[in-house]
């Protein structure tokens, strides 16, 4: 990872850490060892119960705020523009729903959730840093299905699971139980994830703990996990471990730090066929909805 | 290969210089410390037992380690170089080299490329810090055949404020984002408070208390756990 590119993130950081909860800074009340340590299984959504192959819209770091913009007007017109069975079967928003946790901007994805809907695309939500600043998680449980951090489902092939990394660490007894709940599931694994697990090196926007994140890839290579995505990282990263391949979704939110990134915003569609098995992922970019492969 | 031609180097540089300190005469400390955890944190190892030797000539300090813990091995060894060594400053650089064994789960090697330094009496009140350029590589068994390692680049940060009474109690405390046997890969920073009492007969006695948590630039304030230690020592 470039240091350029951590220098002027530090200082965004700085600058508006007011607004991140900054009297939190040593202690939050619910943090994931008191929100996530057992597996809660979930309904598989409505839009692929019969279906063999569907499509997943991958949404990552949408930052809903007073200061922050997204591409969410492109995004819908390019849903309105698609065939019937071109649009995305349900949608799974990689954390960081909003910026600094308030209700305020709760509901905003509340919103961007409903008008989803009307597309008859339903949407899991999963954790991230910024969404419990402002003890957010109380909102978070409120506004953001399925209403809980740490959640699978299971589709006749593979096993779907939703981690909660939203304290740079998946804590004790979530690591645990997720090795267990591994073991025990012989079905082919997709996990989901706000903290990237390694991604090429990226330096700081990783799970930090070199040894938690040794043991993590050793459980996903020897329990049949196919792919790792995750958010967190707004530029992105891949990283294909040989067993297993890590696919970082890049920001929804548009961004723009001279030099380094694009103004406008990301979205990525995952396309599955349980018959085959064969899973493919691209990536569109709201500025000129170009589309590349990421695998 | 280079890697591990620079751990043997490293070793070898020890040896030499443990074997041959008492010949010249040098002075020396040992340190023999235990310490125990308590937390919701990743896999707290709940008991640790550490072995450290420093050896200190004009200019220069040697550091040679190793701790155990439930599940892991780490062993540690550092060179610094003053370049300013006075009472009331100090300036210099040194190496560090770290590994750790995740006995089952792999291993990790740490190179530190750091630049030291201290202001003020130690009997007023003395402040030190270390900045580090930082290379980990890990290697994890159960990707091996695809995966050689991983390699990380970092940057580490430690500060720390201490104050000696009546020339025989140290009282220290700071923050620091790696420790002597704890090589996270940046900012998940430990916070520290500790004693240390020097018997006139060159033994010693220390306690201290830490708080590690993970990623704390991001704000997620989440306490991995909280560690105590104590150790006894003798300088000779």
């Amino acid at each position: 990872m470039k240091f350029n590119v951590l220098i002027p993130l530090l200082f965004i950081m700085l600058f508006s850490s007011c607004k991140m909860g900054l009297k939190e800074f040593f202690w939050r009340s619910s943090d994931v060892s008191s929100r996530s340590t057992e597996i809660t299984d979930i309904a598989v959504p409505q839009t692929i119960l019969s279906k063999q192959s569907y499509k997943i819209l991958l949404i990552a770091d949408i930052h809903y705020s007073d200061v922050t913009s997204n591409p969410e007007s492109v995004l819908f017109d390019w849903l309105d523009s698609l065939e019937e069975d071109e649009v995305p079967d349900f949608c799974i928003v990689l954390g960081d729903m909003t910026n600094y946790g308030f209700e305020k901007e709760y509901t905003m994805y509340d919103s961007f959730v409903s008008r989803l809907d009307t597309f008859d695309i339903p949407v899991l939500g999963l954790l991230g840093n910024h969404d419990i600043y402002n003890s957010g998680w109380d909102y978070w449980i409120k506004y953001v299905k399925p209403q809980t951090a740490y959640y699978r489902f299971s589709t006749p092939e593979y096993s779907w699971y939703f981690l909660d990394s939203a304290n740079g660490t998946l804590g004790e007894a979530q690591f645990n139980n997720l090795i267990e709940e591994l073991l025990n599931d012989k079905k082919q694994k997709i996990i989901f994830s706000h903290y990237p697990l390694y991604g090429d090196g990226i330096f700081y926007f990783t799970l930090l703990d070199s040894r938690e994140r040794a043991k993590l890839i050793a459980a996903f290579a020897d329990n049949d996990v196919l792919y790792y995505f995750a958010g967190h990282k707004h530029d992105g990263g891949i990283f294909d471990y040989g067993s297993f391949f890590e696919a970082g979704i890049k920001a929804f939110v548009n961004t723009k730090i001279e030099g380094y990134f694009n103004d406008n915003g990301y979205w990525a569609v995952l396309s599955v066929d349980e018959n085959t098995g064969t899973f493919s992922c691209d990536e569109y970019w709201a500025q000129d909805l170009s589309v590349s492969s990421i695998f | 290969m280079i890697m591990k031609r620079c751990r043997i180097l490293f070793i070898l540089c020890y040896l030499f210089v443990f074997l041959s300190a008492p010949v010249f005469g040098v002075s020396q400390f040992l340190e023999l410390s235990a310490g125990t955890n308590g937390g919701t944190g990743f896999a707290k190892p709940f008991f640790a037992f550490s072995l450290s030797h420093n050896i200190f000539i004009k200019k220069a300090d040697f550091f040679g380690g190793f701790q155990y813990t439930l599940g892991q091995i780490d062993v540690t060894g550092r060179v610094r170089i003053w370049l300013v060594q006075k009472e009331s400053a100090a300036f210099g650089f040194g190496l560090l080299q770290h590994s750790g064994w995740f006995l089952g789960d792999g291993r990790e090697h740490d190179f530190f490329g750091s630049v030291y330094g201290s202001i003020g009496s130690i009997s007023r009140c003395n402040f030190s810090f270390d900045a580090s350029y930082t290379y980990k590589y890990s290697v994890i068994p159960a990707i091996r055949s695809s995966v050689k390692f991983l390699s990380d680049n970092g940057l580490a940060l430690s500060l720390r404020l201490q104050r000696e009474f009546a020339s025989r109690l140290l009282f220290y405390g700071g923050m620091s984002s790696y420790e002597i046997y704890r090589f996270p890969l940046f900012l998940m920073p430990t916070y520290f408070l500790g004693l240390l009492y020097s018997h006139p007969a060159g033994l010693t006695a220390r306690s201290q208390i830490s708080v590690r948590y993970s990623d704390q630039l991001t704000l997620t304030a989440y306490v991995n756990y909280i560690s105590i230690s104590a150790g006894v020592g003798c300088k000779f």
